[in-house]
């Protein structure tokens, strides 16, 4: 692992940068990434709950109901929605195709199509769950 | 360490369970969108008819072990040197504790 030579305190601006399109979902798929592994754990407690005491069956899925249940439920769709489309495009581009790797253009493309493809898709999940 | 999924090791399975879920997650939207969940009677037989159940714990599974790779990444990345062992040992166990409560439910749906 890479070890920085010196005490010497280091400070990045991230602010002070200005990150291509490329980065910046990058780290929107780290980060949604974390969002699901978040979403999985909260849909676990549910799930416990739903499974393991079937005389509260109804109530347990009336939670989902709740404007804070809905909530829950339409941001680990869309976090796992994102994690997918730009997993796939992550993957595509590993394997060049249609030079999404080697071509600029393709791939500041890609990844404006998959936004504009994330954005219809939550119109509609969050039209469907509310 | 070298039980642990690290390396080339990592990089494979994180593309390897990339692809499963990439294809089960509109698979089983699909399929659990033709299905009721009114009762828990409801529930257990769309989930435990056919291969879906099996379908569902592989994929459940490897989530889990892409789960380990992506946060592995992410804390080595991002956390100070002194605590990255402390870090991963969280999640591991975190992502245990999480297989555990899989299997038992997997288990208690299959026997009633």
């Amino acid at each position: 692992m890479y070890q920085h030579p010196g005490n010497k305190p280091v400070y990045l601006n991230l602010r002070a940068f200005r990150f291509p399109l490329n980065a910046i979902l990058s780290i929107l798929h780290r980060i949604s990434g974390v969002l699901v592994v978040v979403s999985l754990i909260f849909g676990l407690v549910w799930l416990n709950l739903l499974l393991l005491q079937p005389e509260r069956y109804q109530q347990t899925w009336a939670w989902l109901s709740h404007p804070l249940g809905k909530v829950l439920v339409i941001a680990g769709a869309l976090s796992l929605s994102f994690h997918w489309l730009t997993g796939l495009r992550h993957l595509l581009m590993e394997h060049n195709v249609a030079q999404m790797l080697t071509r600029l253009d393709r791939a500041k493309l890609s990844a404006q199509g998959v936004l504009v493809i994330f954005a219809i898709w939550s119109v509609w999940v969050i039209w469907r769950l509310w | 360490m070298s039980g642990l999924l690290t390396g080339l090791k990592a990089h494979l399975w994180q593309r390897i369970s990339a692809i499963y879920l990439l294809l089960y997650f509109p698979l089983a939207a699909w399929y659990l969108n033709q299905h009721s969940f009114a009762t828990l009677q409801a529930f257990k037989q769309a989930v435990l008819a056919g291969e879906f159940w099996m379908i569902t714990l592989l994929a459940l599974l490897l989530i889990l072990v892409h789960a380990w790779v992506g946060m592995r990444d992410i804390l080595i990345d991002y956390l100070p040197r002194k605590i990255v062992l402390v870090g991963l040992s969280v999640l591991g166990l975190g992502l245990m504790l999480v297989l555990l409560n899989l299997l038992y439910l997997t288990l208690s749906l299959i026997q009633n």
